[in-house]
């Protein structure tokens, strides 16, 4: 590779192309002339550095994070409670499998509909959040218990090792790369699901809902700071829950 | 209690493997299980120790508490010696560095994580732990795989010093491996076909 070529690989590059797109959108943005139909990065920024001064955006972002990171909670320990039965009894795989099934294929607007039935708008994208996230999460569970080596098994069946030290030494080794890489997706997967579902909840007090009324009003650089927002907050999350997963399953494995 | 094997028998596809072996090893007997590659040597180990089923025959009087070596070391390879003799043995307590010192690993290699330690000393490690185990049988499939003349030596001396009345049962491929080990007989293994 050339040094041009290898400049390409170097986050200079990186920034070049970011500040291009920015370009871009700003020109297009100038070219249509007109707040209501695009707004440019410049007026998305400065509204987002605005919203950073309201009390209302501090509430709605601690909203919506604690119904996402709560939902994403309940899915991890259901996925984790339910992949552990699946892998020692075939027969709940079976009987589970129609149900995982459901939740991949229904899009995500038919449940948030479906659930406004019987739950408030408040605590709809809890629910949401948990089921997208529960199958995949599920799926990965089961393949990363299945995936603990079988010879050490036979070991600890004749070492007569104890389920705690079994899952430190076997089953969490096996596990933790097929968890960590199905919360990477999963994580992104529940923000977007529960803001969806707050936004067709039209739930008020919420990151969706803030979307929802900028939609409404026709404030476009509020969509966008609020897009922004949500990005932001997403990205953190990740970041946090990886941060922590890594950590713990660490914790646990060096516990010995 | 003697451990009872009758007209045991065990194929794989078809194909016999063990046929119609029977024999008693009393409590405390000391056995060797002597032959060229494919004549059944880990089957019968693995029938023992309960991690398969045979096909025909029988073994009664098995003890409870069984001790094995396999033929691979079947370590927690992120976890470090000391940390492998915890998790599978959590009462040897401070038996675990002395014993690991006495099999000649050095003291910076016993918290070091296995995956690290070369082959003899990942297989001192798995010696250890089989030694470490409360129980009433001790199966050591290829103890000295990985081993020096002189390693091989302090192992055999180590099982002995460690074996109490435990009943030892020794695959290996290697005649002189037997006397090491002060095994005077053997379970008589033979090719299926013959």
């Amino acid at each position: 590779m050339g040094r041009r070529g290898r400049f390409w690989h170097t986050p200079w590059a990186k920034l070049i192309a970011i500040l291009l797109a920015l370009g871009v959108w700003q020109l297009a943005a100038a070219a249509v002339g007109n707040r209501l139909l695009l707004v440019g990065p410049v007026a998305a920024l400065g509204k987002f550095f605005s919203l950073l001064g309201e009390g209302a955006f501090w509430a709605a972002l601690w909203f919506t994070l604690s119904r996402v990171a709560l939902g994403f909670l309940l899915a991890f320990l259901a996925a984790l409670a339910l992949a552990a039965l699946a892998a020692g009894f075939p027969a709940a795989e079976v009987l589970l499998a129609p149900y995982m099934a459901a939740v991949k294929s229904v899009p995500v607007a038919s449940f948030v509909v479906m659930a406004l039935l019987w739950l408030s708008g408040r605590r709809l994208s809890i629910f949401i959040s948990f089921l997208i996230v529960l199958p995949v999460l599920y799926a990965a569970f089961l393949q990363g218990l299945r995936s603990a080596d079988g010879r050490l098994l036979e070991m600890a069946r004749v070492f007569r090792m104890g389920p705690w030290n079994r899952l430190r030494g076997i089953y969490l080794p096996a596990l933790g790369p097929y968890c960590l890489s199905a919360c990477r997706a999963a994580l992104g997967m529940c923000w977007k699901a529960g803001v969806a579902a707050e936004v067709i909840g039209v739930c008020s007090g919420s990151m969706g809902g803030k979307l929802y009324n900028a939609k409404v009003y026709l404030e476009l650089d509020s969509l966008f700071a609020w897009t922004f927002a949500i990005v932001l907050a997403s990205a953190a999350f990740e970041r946090a829950v990886l941060g922590a997963l890594g950590w713990l399953l660490g914790r646990m494995e060096g516990l010995a | 209690m003697s451990l009872v094997i009758r007209e045991l028998s065990k194929s794989y596809g078809g194909t016999p493997v063990i046929s119609g072996l029977s024999c008693t090893l009393p409590q405390g007997s000391r056995w060797g299980i002597l032959g060229p590659s494919g004549v059944g040597k880990t089957t019968l180990l693995r029938l023992i120790l309960g991690l398969e089923q045979p096909d025909g025959g029988s073994i009664a009087g098995a003890p409870e508490k069984m001790a094995a070596l396999f033929q691979e070391n079947r370590l927690l390879e992120g976890h470090s010696a000391l940390a492998n003799l915890r998790l599978a043995v959590p009462r040897a307590g401070e038996r675990g560095p002395a014993l690991l010192a006495e099999l000649g690993l050095e003291e910076e290699s016993m918290t070091k994580a296995v995956s690290g330690l070369s082959g003899g000393q990942a297989r001192r490690v798995a010696l250890a732990r089989a030694l470490l185990a409360e129980s009433q049988l001790l199966a050591l499939d290829e103890p000295f795989t990985g081993l020096d003349d002189a390693a091989r030596a302090r192992a055999a001396e180590a099982i002995l010093r460690h074996l109490g009345g435990r009943t030892l049962l020794l695959v290996t491929h290697r005649q002189e491996d037997l006397p090491l080990l002060g095994i005077r007989q053997c379970i008589p293994l033979f090719p299926a076909s013959e």
